[in-house]
This record gives C-alpha cells, sequence and structure tokens, in this order.
C-alpha cells in the first residue's frame, strides 16, 4: 500500500481536540444505553398518561387551526375590530373639551328625565364627527366601507 | 446478480483502459509507471478524461459493486437468503471485503487522483450512516447484520478514501473475526428457534441459550466499538484520521461515522434485545424446545470470540503502528 506525503496525517490526527477522539465512543455507548432503555420501556411511555395528555393537546390545537370555521370565526372578529374607527389624540381631546356640561339637578325632576332645553343643549354638544382624513393610516379600506 | 454485473463491468473497462495504455496489468509495471502518466488524457468519443481518474472511477465502480456500497448495495441483504455458514464466510469476512482490498491493492494509482479520493470518502461516509439507519428498522436477525456489514464496509472505504488504507484494512481484519461471530451465531438462534429469522417472534432466549447469548453479546459489543474490545481499536482510529485531514469530506465523513456509530449501537442493542431480552414473543412450542447448539458449533463460536476480543489490541501495533511496513 502506497500513501503520498501529502496525504498522510495519521500524526496529525493524533493531536485533534480529545473531544473529536471520544465522541464516537460516547454516542456509541449512549446509543447503547438510549436503545436498551427505549426497548425496556420506551413501550409504557409511549401510552403514558402525561405523553397522550401532551399528544392529545397537539391534537387539539392542530384540529382547531385545521377548522376553516374556526378561522371564519378569528376573521371576522378580526374585521370588526378593524372596523372600528380609532382616533387619534388631538381629536380625542377635542372629544373632551366638547363634552356636554353637567346640568344641575332640578328638584322635583328626576335625574333621567332631563328637561327638553338641557337635552338640547346635550345634543349640541356631541363630539364632532373625525374628519376622514384624519384615521389613523392603515384603516382607509374602513372608510371605503 | 445485476448488481454485481454492474461492478464487474466497471473493474472490466478499468483494466481495458489500463492495458490499452500501459500494455501491461501486473500491478508492479503499472504502479512504475503511473507517476509518469499522471497529467495523461484519455480520449474517447471526442471527451478528454484525465487518464488515472477515470481508471481508478472504474476500478471504484468494481469495489462499490463487490463491497455493497451505496447504489449497488441491495444485492448483499438480498443474499442473506443463503446459508448463515455461507453467510459467515462470504458476505462478512472474504468476498465483500475484495472490494475495499481492491481499493488498497490499487493505492499507487487512487494515491495520484484527488477527485476520486474525495468520491471514495463520501460514497463510503454516505454507506457507512444509509446502511445504518435501514439496519435500525429491520427485523429479519440476518438482514440486520448484512446492514451492518454494509456499514462498516463504508467504515473501511472511507478510510481509504482518506489515504489510511492500513486502517481500513485495519478494520476489515477485525471486522471479519467479529461479523462471523455474529453471522454463525445468528445461525445459532435460528436453528434453536425452529428456522425463525423475525426477531420480534424471538425473546427470552436468553435463559434458553446462554451460551449463543454471551457470545452474541460479545460479537455485539465489538460491533459497536465497546472500549477495549476489536471494533474499538479500528473504528476509532478511522473516525480519528477522518477529523484529522482537515478537509471538508474529512469532516463530512467524520460526521457521519460518529452518527453512524451512535446507530450501529442503537441496532445492536435492539438486536440483543428483541432476541434475547425481551418478554417470549413466539410460539411456546417453539420458543420452549430453544436450545443452545451442538459442540461444534460452541467451539467455532468459541474460536472466533477470542479474537473478536483481543485481536484489535494486538494487531494494532503491527497493522497501522507507526513505522509499521503492512
Amino acid at each position: 500500500m502506497f500513501t503520498a506525503t501529502e496525504n498522510m496525517n495519521r500524526v496529525d490526527s493524533e493531536f485533534i481536540f480529545h473531544i473529536y477522539k471520544i465522541l464516537p465512543v460516547i454516542l456509541s455507548l449512549l446509543g447503547a444505553t438510549l436503545s436498551f432503555l427505549f426497548y425496556s420501556f420506551g413501550s409504557g411511555l409511549l401510552i403514558s398518561y402525561p405523553i397522550l395528555k401532551y399528544v392529545t393537546l397537539v391534537l387539539r390545537v392542530a384540529m382547531t387551526l385545521a377548522d376553516p370555521y374556526q378561522f371564519l370565526e378569528v376573521i371576522e372578529e378580526a374585521q370588526n375590530l378593524l372596523a372600528q374607527p380609532q382616533r387619534v389624540p388631538q381629536v380625542e381631546a377635542a372629544a373632551g373639551a366638547a363634552q356636554p356640561q353637567r346640568v344641575p339637578e332640578v328638584e322635583g325632576v328626576p335625574q333621567n328625565e332631563q328637561l327638553p332645553e338641557v337635552e338640547a343643549a346635550a345634543g349640541a354638544a356631541q363630539p364632532p364627527r373625525v374628519p376622514q382624513d384624519e384615521l389613523l393610516p392603515g384603516f382607509e379600506h374602513v372608510r371605503q366601507a | 446478480m445485476v448488481l454485481n454485473r454492474i461492478g464487474d463491468f466497471g473493474l472490466v473497462i478499468g483494466i481495458l483502459i489500463i492495458f490499452v495504455e500501459y500494455r501491461a496489468v501486473d500491478y508492479a509495471t503499472v504502479f512504475a509507471v503511473t507517476p509518469i502518466l499522471t497529467n495523461k488524457v484519455f480520449s474517447f468519443l471526442s471527451f478528454n478524461f484525465d487518464l488515472i481518474s477515470i481508471i481508478c472511477f472504474f476500478l471504484f465502480i468494481g469495489a462499490v459493486g463487490k463491497s455493497a456500497q451505496l447504489g449497488l448495495h441491495t444485492w448483499l441483504p438480498d443474499a442473506m437468503e443463503g446459508p448463515t455458514p455461507v453467510s459467515a464466510l462470504i458476505h462478512a469476512a472474504t468476498m465483500v471485503t475484495a472490494g475495499v482490498f481492491l481499493i488498497a491493492r490499487t493505492s499507487p494509482l487512487f494515491e495520484y487522483t484527488s477527485s476520486m479520493l474525495s468520491l471514495v470518502t463520501v460514497v463510503g461516509a454516505c454507506t457507512a450512516f444509509f446502511a445504518a439507519t435501514v439496519g435500525l428498522l429491520q427485523n429479519d436477525l440476518k438482514r440486520v447484520i448484512a446492514y451492518s456489514t454494509c456499514s462498516q464496509l463504508g467504515y473501511m472505504v472511507f478510510a481509504c478514501g482518506l489515504s489510511n488504507y492500513s486502517v481500513g484494512v485495519f478494520h476489515l481484519v477485525n471486522h471479519a473475526f467479529f461479523k462471523a461471530l455474529l453471522f454463525l451465531g445468528a445461525g445459532s438462534i435460528i436453528h434453536a428457534v425452529a428456522d425463525e429469522q423475525d426477531m420480534r417472534k424471538m425473546g427470552g432466549l436468553k435463559k434458553l441459550v446462554p451460551f449463543t447469548y454471551s457470545m452474541m453479546a460479545i460479537g455485539s459489543l465489538a460491533l459497536i466499538g465497546f472500549p477495549f474490545l476489536t471494533g474499538f481499536y479500528s473504528k476509532d482510529v478511522i473516525l480519528e484520521v477522518a477529523y484529522g485531514k482537515y478537509t471538508l469530506e474529512g469532516h463530512f465523513s467524520y460526521i457521519l461515522g460518529t452518527v453512524g456509530a451512535f446507530l450501529t449501537a442503537f441496532y445492536s442493542t435492539r438486536l440483543v434485545y428483541l432476541t434475547f431480552l425481551c418478554r417470549p414473543n413466539g410460539y411456546k412450542s417453539v420458543i420452549c424446545k430453544a436450545y443452545d447448539s451442538s459442540y461444534q458449533i460452541c467451539i467455532s463460536l468459541l474460536l472466533l470470540v477470542i479474537p473478536s476480543v483481543l485481536i484489535g489490541f494486538y494487531a494494532k501495533d503491527m497493522i497501522i503502528g507507526f513505522g509499521s511496513d503492512f
């Protein structure tokens, strides 16, 4: 047998890191041990309750994700959320300033039965409608809808 | 048979090219002339090939066919239909190693073509890994050992591809002993359980065939590379030189070889467990009548178990020691 001098590496291989020398032995012993443990207790482990519980949970999540009606519900909720226009802070502040003044209680009149002029004043003090051009960016489709 | 013919075809073409270019086929002449022909181009159908590379490529096809490397490997497990002593002799120790021997013997050719050495390394490493994964899922006792043979041949081939031919041959020698032990032990088991070869229908044989159990356990440990048994001394060195090559294919073969060692340990332990240690799964009438083989078989197993334990330690310095002429 002939080996070219540039291909000789037996001496180099003596000086590799020790971990690379013992790694195959470690893995061999690990493989033998795992095999013994798996075939000794593996069948019991596979049908044991915690693993079954985990498997059931995973299956439930997978089935939920795979169910098209669930997706439709999620999409519908998301669309409803998006359909509510969000206000910019300046508009919120303006709306707060335009809140109707609290009407002093009139004796003999229940609180929930306000006078007609008071109700008219409250109606006039409704917050102004938010201009369409002040909607948050990304909600233009809501305006179109 | 077809796969072997493909390998033979490659080998014949390689020999023919050698004859056309060298005008000789004896080793001494070919090896002496090879350094002169390193840059020669071989023309065929207007295509130019590097002469040494193309010769080595066809010789390697022959080795792949004979040593059951990836692509031409399926004949080896199928050949397990034959009698077990034949498997022990031919399919473990002598014939399948001819491919490895061919590569080692023609090393003066392979050494002048780095591309073919890389190819040999990659194919050997892939075979070592692939055959181990297949052996993991086999249920036939002899097929597990056959795929194990295939995997170990991959180790030998990639050791040759890394230019450490003596290490490959060392593993070849060691492997011959413990694999013959495993095959003969398997034959003893099959004989004991009324020619049943399915491991799923065995089990509980530890107390019924204790001698065969101990032989198979020692053979499996040697195959795994258990420290200070025979397989340890050669497989460990092969993986060391793979990493110590510091090339891409060297690291590739180291990783696949290391994972293959893990898988080898896994399926060897699986074999012993399903056959001997787990609860009996066969027919009661068969299992109850299981017995150790006759003393002739036991003697042959004993003769093989001694080198399976000791030959690695004693032959290491002779075959792969520094300064060895081997």
